[in-house]
């Protein structure tokens, strides 16, 4: 296969999925009314992306998903730092931690709400909820695999306690942090649009329960693909930006 | 102070896991004394404790029976004062071989220009110059070695604790780690630990082989190596009668019922 000619390989199913939409909508397979052509779907996203007040809600929402993701990666690696090093961190909060992994962040819902209201604030606890324990855990983790001897190496070579914690512990959970940061960005797009579908006054889920409540579904689905193009583009500049910062791997 | 030794362990016993139900003796009774500028190494068999004894002296693993002395001053904890070299080399493989060997002199405070300064001299000395800005999956294990022992010597230890640094080499390269450890001693008068399996190496390298039993290790005896060495290839007959007394002992430490 040509090297050339991998990028059009790749995206090949993306074209069929198109195609498949485009013609079972057409051939009216399923009413239009459930599933709009695709064709119809791009013009009313175009639209929307020419509509100035479309804009608001974009930058609401990734406000919104940035602040939580920071919060959690910030807290998350202290947490999970802390966890790894502490015994006495680790007995007091690792039975908590283990408790609240499996709960379903967004049953918190209704409860982000009455804490924090329908604003900014309910989204961003809530987000920052469901990314905290992921990158808390694969920080944990990074750091329980840290090579032994590299503590002890640095150790040897003058470093105190916070000098080993900083340099070795944390820099050596890196890999790990990181990728424990790639499963929040995906966990940071699909709270956003659930606690914004529920209840809110802006933001791209607020756009799809509008549209999908006043029936108008080649826009809601166009929001839906603005949502799903800011997931594939976040991912990919994480991806950029983590190879970089592991550059050092062979 | 040159009358003091170097080291001194007395009546050193070790548990692993103390106080669990697993818990193994791994040293026992071990007395030991290293002088100043002298070079040892410990050998037995696989399990036999030469590593964790490395790592006590180190102030890496806490003991409590016993006593480890290291320049006058009771071990509690690692030091400066003595260097480490592993296996596995043990650089940090996200900093460039720089950096590794600037970390050491970052946590003495070293001033920065006086610091790249020592470091890029390590570098030339250990004929890495041209390879400051690569990072450690880039090299060879050799040149991995190398860049650690620079890193090691960075902050000027004057003891070394070597925990097999050549067992993850090839034959060659090995060989000429070996010289330039040799001249690395000759020529600062370190006092070296060196633990290996290798009883050649053992016997080339150091004044006094320190033999050691199977678990729980005990030192078994010792043997003195000081007599001038050319090479590993030698002729001299003291090299090879060592060397199979060596051989022989440690071999006796394998058989089933002995010990």
């Amino acid at each position: 296969m040509a090297s050339a000619l991998r990028p059009v390989w790749l995206y090949t199913p993306l074209l069929l999925l198109a195609l498949l939409w485009e013609g079972i909508s057409r051939a009216g397979v399923v009413s239009a009314y459930a599933l709009p052509p695709l064709t119809n779907v791009l013009a009313a996203w175009w639209s929307l992306l020419v509509d100035p007040s479309f804009w608001p809600h974009v930058f609401a929402s990734l406000g919104r998903g940035a602040a939580g993701l920071a919060i959690a990666l910030v807290v998350g690696v202290v947490l999970g730092v802390s966890l790894a090093w502490s015994r006495a961190v680790n007995m007091l909060l690792g039975p908590v931690v283990q408790m609240f992994y499996p709960l379903p962040k967004s049953a918190l819902i209704p409860l982000t709400i009455i804490w924090f209201g329908i604003g900014d604030e309910s989204k961003i606890f809530l987000i920052f909820l469901g990314c905290l324990l992921p990158i808390a855990t694969a920080t944990y983790n990074g750091v329980r695999g840290v090579d032994r001897n590299l503590l002890w190496s640095a150790a040897s070579l003058g470093a105190g306690r916070w000098s080993l914690i900083r340099d070795v512990a944390f820099m050596g959970a890196v890999p790990d942090i990181l990728a424990g940061l790639r499963t929040a960005l995906a966990m940071t797009f699909v709270l956003l649009v659930s606690s914004e579908l529920l209840i809110s006054n802006e933001g791209l889920g607020f756009l799809i329960r509008s549209y999908g409540d006043g029936s108008q579904y080649p826009q809601m689905f166009a929001c839906s693909m603005t949502v799903m193009a800011m997931g594939f583009a976040a991912d990919q500049a994480f991806r950029r930006l983590a190879a970089w910062l592991l550059r050092w791997r062979g | 102070m040159s009358g003091t030794p170097a080291i001194r362990v007395a009546g050193l016993r070790f548990e692993y896991g103390e106080g669990t139900r697993q818990r193994v003796l791994t040293l026992d009774g071990i007395e030991l004394s290293v002088r100043r500028g002298e070079f040892i190494s410990l050998v037995g068999p696989s399990g036999c404790g030469k590593s964790t004894l490395l790592y006590i002296i180190g102030g890496f693993v806490p003991y409590r029976v016993g006593e480890v002395v290291v320049n006058g001053a009771r071990v509690t904890g690692p030091g400066k004062d003595r260097g480490v070299v592993f296996q596995q080399f043990a650089l940090f493989p996200w900093k460039t071989v720089l950096q590794n060997v600037l970390y050491g002199l970052e946590k003495q405070r070293v001033p920065r220009a006086e610091a790249l300064d020592r470091a890029r001299g390590l570098l030339r000395t250990a004929r890495l110059d041209g390879f400051e800005n690569h990072y450690p999956s880039q090299l060879s294990g050799g040149m991995r070695q190398r860049a650690a022992i620079a890193r090691t010597l960075a902050v000027e230890p004057d003891i070394l604790l070597m925990d097999e640094p050549f067992g993850a080499l090839d034959a060659q390269t090995r060989s000429v780690m070996q010289e330039q450890l040799r001249e690395i001693w000759r020529s600062t008068g370190k006092t070296v630990v060196f633990v290996t399996h290798d009883v050649r190496e053992a016997v080339y390298l150091s004044e006094r082989v320190v033999l050691m039993t199977k678990r729980p290790g005990r030192i078994k005896e010792v043997v003195d190596t000081a007599f001038p060495k050319t090479g590993e290839m030698t002729a001299d007959p003291r090299f090879h009668e060592a060397v199979a007394h060596i051989w022989k002992s440690v071999r006796a430490e394998f058989e089933p019922g002995h010990g």
